[in-house]
């Protein structure tokens, strides 16, 4: 993603609530600053599939928006 | 000429906002004397970027710049060190920036850190390459000063560089390693010759308490991945527990009392040379057996391999089982070999495909496991190995007398052995 990102090719970090400060913090210590993170509900891995549409639908926005940002 | 020149100002605060007004100050004509509390310096000198807050060699920075006082002039610091060598003092402020494991370090002054630099045998300046997560660089000085903090003596310098390399081959997935939520973390298993020079114990109660040389060397590698790799707990380390190996982990292979040739030799390494091998480990589980039969007893380790609770039957990846010296004297006995051992686990120890489907990681959905593909997912009658293949089984000998022998589940990766640079006889 950083490689993708140095390239000018817009990326997004899709993570649970929890992890969001883990990401951005992995995220400038690659050099970047803007944050780039769309978070989703916790815990993903467990949810029910109609629960993980749900919280899609959420977050299509803000990744979409993200991956198309100029540069 | 400079609009503040011949003004003089004493600056006396702390942190965030003084030290940037104060290089101003200096920039545009003044001379600054800032005073800062001992024995460390101003919070400002470690949290200047966001990669020297979790010391990428943010201890050997304390070190250069231990203070009680320090001058700017013309924007330029000066520092007059005036180390005030209070343990509790510094490792007080080691603890508030996250630079610790939580117990007491050694402060790394700079006379240790280059003692233990001339046992390393290397330049101050060398540089391993950098660690994840938050790639702080692998600078020798930086490690150094951990395996000080650590309470490493300059010989044990070699073993934990080589220690370091093992973490950084991309086999370990060390960045995985260390932000994941499983509870894992670098099992070092140390070989050759190495291990009688240092006293790395391999015997009674290796993993345990009373061994100087397991309890640093370990710690030393824990303490470079927090401070230099960043992975501070709760913040980049997400372990949902964590384990007591995280303290440190680190054994020899008891080679002396073991029937067969050291792992590394089988490994393809020289009898002379001396190795640590790192392997991403859970905490480990005992089996206490007292058979005489070597079918029975590798029944007893295959049934404590064989749980559905481990990464293994999901992920694959190495899986690492001690052969207590009984137990390992057992089976030589019998005629049985260190790759006899490994087929007979490989076949044996095994969870049907029915059980992972009705209580495994992922119950309804076995396609999502990373399984060979000679498993076949639909046949009630199929088993599941921990390993894709028998040698991924890695069988060391340690331990003291006693009927037991441990079985350590990985995390999905792969153990990696690495040569031990002698220095100066060390290795």
């Amino acid at each position: 993603m950083a490689e993708l990102e140095a390239s000018g090719v817009p990326t997004a970090v899709i993570c649970t609530t929890p992890f969001e400060r883990a990401a951005r913090l992995q995220w400038e210590a690659l050099g970047f600053v803007e944050g780039s993170v769309v978070k989703v509900g916790h815990p993903l891995g467990s949810m029910p599939p109609d629960q993980v549409l749900e919280e899609a639908e959420r977050a299509v926005d803000a990744i979409v928006s993200r991956l198309t940002a100029g540069p | 000429m400079a609009s503040l020149d011949g003004l003089h100002v004493v600056d006396l605060y702390r942190n965030v906002a003084g030290p940037p007004a104060a290089t101003l100050l200096g920039k545009i004509g003044a001379e600054v004397v800032e005073v800062e509390r001992p024995p460390l310096g101003d919070d400002a000198r470690f949290a200047d970027k966001p990669g020297a807050r979790w010391p990428p060699g943010g201890a050997a920075r304390a070190d250069r710049g231990a203070g009680g006082r320090v001058a700017r002039r013309g924007g330029e610091r000066l520092s007059v060190p005036t180390l005030a060598d209070d343990l509790w003092e510094v490792n007080r402020h080691f603890q508030r920036l996250g630079w610790s494991d939580g117990l007491p370090i050694v402060p790394p002054t700079r006379e240790r850190v280059a003692r233990l630099l001339a046992g390393s045998g290397r330049q101050a300046t060398d540089v391993l390459g950098r660690m994840p997560p938050m790639w702080g660089e692998l600078s020798l000085e930086r490690i150094a000063a951990n395996a000080v903090m650590a309470g490493c003596r300059p010989e044990d310098m070699p073993v934990v560089l080589a220690a370091v390399e093992a973490l950084l081959d991309d086999r370990f997935n060390l960045h995985g390693v260390q932000c994941t939520t499983h509870v894992t973390g670098p099992l070092l298993v140390v070989n050759g010759p190495v291990r009688g020079r240092l006293g790395l114990n391999g015997a009674n109660n290796c993993f345990g308490q009373g061994s100087p040389a397991n309890a640093t060397i370990g710690r030393a590698v824990r303490l470079v991945m927090v401070n230099i790799g960043g992975a501070r707990p709760g913040d980049i380390d997400r372990a949902t527990f964590g384990h007591p190996g995280k303290y440190t982990y680190c054994i020899a292979e008891n080679e002396e009392d073991s029937p067969w040739p050291p792992f590394h030799v089988e490994a393809g390494f020289d009898p002379g040379e001396s190795t640590v091998t790192a392997f991403a480990a859970e905490a480990p589980h005992n089996v206490n057996n007292h058979t005489y039969d070597p079918y029975r007893l590798l029944d007893a380790i295959a049934g404590t391999i064989a749980t559905p609770g481990a990464n293994n039957f999901y992920v694959m990846g190495d899986y690492t089982v001690v052969l207590g010296v009984d137990h390992a004297r057992i089976l030589d006995q019998a005629g049985w070999k260190r790759r006899h051992v490994q087929r007979y686990l490989f076949e044996r120890a095994r969870l049907p495909v029915p059980a992972l489907r009705s209580g495994g990681m992922y119950p309804d959905q076995v396609e999502r496991n990373l399984w060979p593909r000679w498993i076949e997912r639909g046949d009630p009658d199929a088993t599941v190995p921990p390993v894709r293949e028998p040698e991924d089984l890695k069988i060391f000998v340690a331990g003291g007398a006693g009927p037991h022998s441990l079985v350590i589940p990985g995390w999905g990766t792969r153990a990696v052995t690495r040569s031990i640079v002698a220095t100066g006889g060390a290795a």
